[in-house]
């Protein structure tokens, strides 16, 4: 091991180029002597190739995500970036409006520093500087004055003016230019090539490096980030469109509402001074719904945590929706029979049959009635839908207020987004929090004081997606509760099947048992009767209940026959001088492995008696008296999964039976096996019994299947329905 | 960026930002696969295979650029398109194709042999599971030193690192082996 290892190592470096001159060529010689070794060499370059192949793949592949993310933004008309979280307050100190430049014959002279030097003093004068007082500055001034946003690196973008544009700077601020948004001195809109030039600090480092100040008038501002934005065409200077805008999202961790917008203007002692704030225009960009996560906040994490798929958008949405049948209301159900199976004493006491309450049930638990403490997934699905793109529910913004909106378990709060699609976000907000209390009320109220805008929505748009809505989450959770009745029924119908045949079979139990009684008696009445020497009275044969008891003699031994064949024990009579003994011998099976089987069975097969006697369990332990006039065959079966296991003894004698192993048993030969009984009637017993085993393990598992079913679904309740009392079992449905 | 510095880049390790430069080329591939009955999906595949060429080309072998980057793409490109129209039968546009008109078609021939004996080895890796694949490129690709790795992908030594590494790598020469003997 160890030398393989070094061996490995070895080759690790002569293939990376790690072997010092004269190590290489030993190195050389040993692969030219040794196959071994060069085959291994070979297959360890091969390896390392494939390692070098994968990364190049998932490097270029990542390169032309990049490509593609750039594409998008050129493209699209509106802004959609994912890690935008949109403008905190953003100063902008744009170059004179009124500026007119000298031509600029090559492009790195116009945006030469010394070029924006000079157009920010041509600025001054539409911010309240007289032009006396411009000419005023000296030579000096003017150079501090330059050093304000100088040392920012400047980004420069080329954009067709014909067409709409989203650049992506460096910080990540994010610009949409619509096309014509430039115009020249005589507001006539640019055609051709713009130059943007582009200068932004976005972090309280690079603010303070670059010498920008955030005060106004002397006070101080708190700033998320300043940019500086000039275009130009064939080295004029360009304004931008009043009609139009550039809109612009400067990406910030908090967000805050409050944030303005200020215009920088240079002041003479090189500072900026921010002035003219106006409030952020603050629409929202809707993004792809399809994208966003509108499900309660635990679920996708709990159903990972339970190793489930939560990539599988399907099952996460199948799952979650059919939950919508809770909501539906009880006066809209007719009633439904219900099936309540009695407990019975066959069944063993780990396997509890599932028990099916009536409808009134219902209504008790709170659910489904019209007050119900949770959001109807329907609804959720209702507003995840094609027909909300575009509007306030398709935006980060809404799917950030989802989980709160989850949280406060109330449907009306949800109804208050969908319904005013076209107010502001933060006006919707506002409306939650005043009918909420407590924490959740201040979560919205915070949201409110973000001041986040809305999505325009055209009315009569807005009137037939609130019908949708209602329409289509009220046939959702319809659609749900009748596919978790149908469910429902067809366990039902399962459940009363199965406990029709277990009625029956305990009930042929109850007859095998007399019929055996009623033999045994007879056999050893008979017996007795012969050792006494006297003729066995015929009444007793023909009817085991009611018979009468005639005479004094017989009355006695009848009694004691009768005794001794229901319990089984030995029976001593004497009348006479004469005896009568009939000997009850005791026999058991130990069968250590009982546990290793889903049921284990004992019989014993007569040959005086029609039909098979199945012992008593006792833990490991079968125990019966085995009467000494009959001679008995003992039958084992084991049930295992799909697997039939099987052990037979001829000729069972009075003791223990500690070494019996059953083994697996193909189904036909155990029908073989069987079909040598010669007793026609036990054979037809004893495969009547082994197929109702079989049946009644199918159920087992149809009932457990069921029951899990059942309680993960109680599970996915307690995780997307937080304030609903979940009763501890199936009693949601039933 | 000048083509001298993705070259540059490339020698130095640096070949994300390359590709990352080299993609402005893909547009005037895709023109051209799509023009020659392709779609969008094979563009990307067909680019991404020539940039792995280049890198492979400017790594291993003399490399010296003789005429522009994006006419050495764009021939390469062509070329693999080509190749993959013949695989799959579709004479009608492979015939579109002259490939002729470059004396590379040498340097082609071998360059595929390797792509195929590449693909086995790179697939026995994906099958040795996420965390092997992430050592062996961590260590091999990054040339990432044993202690960042163990400390990066929770291994409690640098030894411990290094063994993994090892059974790793072991796994993969052994599995190769197999496959090669079944002639795979």
């Amino acid at each position: 091991m160890s030398k393989i290892y070094e061996i490995t190592e070895k080759i690790d470096r002569y293939l990376s180029d790690k072997l010092s001159e004269t190590e290489k060529l030993q190195f050389e010689k040993m692969i030219s002597e040794d196959p071994g070794l060069q085959e291994s060499v070979e297959l360890q370059r091969e390896v390392m190739n494939g390692v070098e192949g994968l990364v190049l793949k998932q490097k270029v592949s990542k390169a032309y995500h990049r490509f593609k993310l750039t594409k998008v933004l050129i493209k699209a008309g509106l802004i959609s970036l994912g890690i935008i979280a949109v403008v905190l307050a953003v100063a902008i100190f744009r170059s004179s409006k009124h500026h007119t430049h000298s031509s600029h014959p090559h492009k790195e002279k116009v945006f030469d520093s010394k070029d924006i030097k000079t157009e920010e003093n041509h600025s001054l004068p539409i911010i309240e500087l007289s032009p006396q007082e411009v000419e005023k500055v000296d030579e000096n001034i003017k150079k501090d004055l330059s050093e304000a946003g100088q040392s920012l690196q400047l980004q420069l973008f080329t954009l067709n003016s014909e067409k709409d544009t989203v650049i992506q700077t460096n910080a990540g601020t994010v610009l949409s230019i619509p096309a014509s948004c430039f115009i020249n001195e005589n507001g006539k809109p640019i055609k051709g090539e713009i130059q943007l030039t582009f200068k932004e600090a976005m972090d309280a480092a690079s603010i303070m490096k670059s010498g920008l100040t955030s005060t106004t008038d002397g006070a101080l501002l708190e700033s998320a980030g300043m940019f500086f934005i000039s275009a130009r065409h064939n080295g004029q200077e360009l304004k931008i469109d009043s009609l139009k805008n550039i809109y612009a999202e400067v990406p910030t961790n908090n967000k805050r509402g409050d944030m303005q917008l200020f215009d920088g203007v240079h002041t003479n002692d090189g500072k900026i001074n921010w002035v003219k704030p106006k409030p952020l225009s603050n629409y929202l960009t809707p993004v792809d719904i399809h994208s966003l996560n509108f499900y309660p906040p635990a679920y996708l994490d709990s159903l990972a945590k339970w190793g489930y798929n939560v990539r599988d958008k399907k099952f996460t949405d199948s799952l979650y929706y059919s939950f919508a049948g809770l909501f539906v209301k009880v006066n809209n159900l007719e009633p439904k029979e219900e099936y309540v199976p009695e407990d019975t004493s066959v069944a063993r006491d780990n396997q509890e049959t599932p028990v099916y309450k009536n409808n009134q049930q219902r209504s008790k638990l709170g659910f489904v009635t019209n007050d119900v403490q949770a959001i109807n997934p329907g609804k959720i699905k209702a507003i995840w839908n094609d027909r909300f793109q575009k509007t306030l529910i398709a935006t980060r913004e809404f799917q950030e207020r989802i989980p709160f909106i989850h949280k406060t378990c109330d449907s009306k709060i949800l109804d208050l987004y969908v319904k005013n699609l076209n107010k502001p976000i933060s006006a919707i907000d506002l409306m939650a929090a005043q009918q909420l209390n407590g924490e959740l009320k201040k979560v919205f109220l915070d949201f409110a004081s973000r001041k986040e805008g809305k999505v325009n929505v055209r009315n009569s748009q807005m009137e037939k997606l609130r019908e949708f809505y209602s329409i289509q989450a009220k046939a959702v959770s319809e659609a749900a509760f009748k596919t978790e009745e149908a469910i429902r029924q067809e366990q039902n119908r399962l459940e009363r099947i199965a406990q029709k045949k277990k009625a029956t079979h305990v009930s042929e139990d109850k007859v095998r048992e007399i019929m055996n009684l009623q033999e045994e008696y007879d056999l050893n009445l008979t017996e007795a009767c012969r050792q006494l020497g006297i003729i066995k009275p015929v009444f007793a044969s023909t009817q085991v209940y009611g018979f009468s008891i005639r005479s004094n003699g017989w009355k006695n031994i009848d009694r004691l026959v009768w005794e001794a064949a229901v319990n089984r024990t030995t029976f001593k009579y004497s009348a006479g001088g004469k005896k009568a003994e009939i000997k009850y011998l005791p026999f058991s099976v130990k069968l250590n492995e009982y546990k290793q089987y889903d049921r284990i069975y004992v019989y014993l097969l007569a040959d005086k008696l029609n039909s098979f006697m199945r012992l008593q369990q006792d833990n490991d332990l079968f125990k019966e008296q085995l009467n000494e006039l009959m001679k008995y065959k003992m039958v084992c079966l084991g049930f295992k999964g799909d697997k039939l296991y099987f052990s037979e003894v001829e000729n069972v004698e009075s003791k223990v039976y500690e070494d019996i192993i059953l083994k697996e048993i193909d189904e036909k030969i155990l029908n073989q096996k069987l079909n040598s009984l010669k007793n026609l009637n036990q054979l037809e017993g004893i495969v009547k019994e082994v197929d109702y085993w079989k049946s009644e393990l199918q159920e087992e598992k149809r009932r457990k299947k069921e029951r899990d079913r059942r309680n993960f679904r109680v599970k996915v309740m307690r995780v997307i329905f937080p304030c609903a009392l979940i009763p501890s079992d199936e009693e949601v449905y039933d | 960026m000048s083509d001298e510095l993705i070259i540059e880049l490339i020698k130095t390790n640096k070949e994300d930002k390359a590709f990352r430069a080299l993609y402005k080329y893909f547009p005037m591939i895709r023109k051209m696969i799509i023009s020659k009955g392709g779609k969008l999906e094979d563009a990307e595949d067909v680019f991404q295979e020539a940039l792995i060429i280049l890198y492979k080309k400017v790594r291993y072998t003399e490399f010296r650029l003789t005429a522009k980057l994006s006419t050495y793409l764009y021939s390469v490109c062509r070329f693999l398109w080509k190749d993959a129209l013949i695989k799959n039968g579709r004479q009608d546009f492979s015939d579109m194709i002259d490939a002729n008109e470059d004396n590379e078609e040498s340097m082609w021939a071998e360059m595929k042999e390797q792509e195929s004996d590449l693909s086995t080895s790179e697939k026995i890796i994906n099958d040795l599971g996420g965390r092997c694949k992430e050592l062996l490129m961590l260590f091999y690709m990054e040339a990432m030193k044993l202690k960042d790795i163990a400390s990066k992908m929770g291994y409690s030594s640098e030894n411990t690192a290094k063994n993994q590494k090892y059974k790793c790598l072991e796994a993969a020469k052994k599995r190769l082996k197999e496959l090669k003997k079944v002639g795979i």
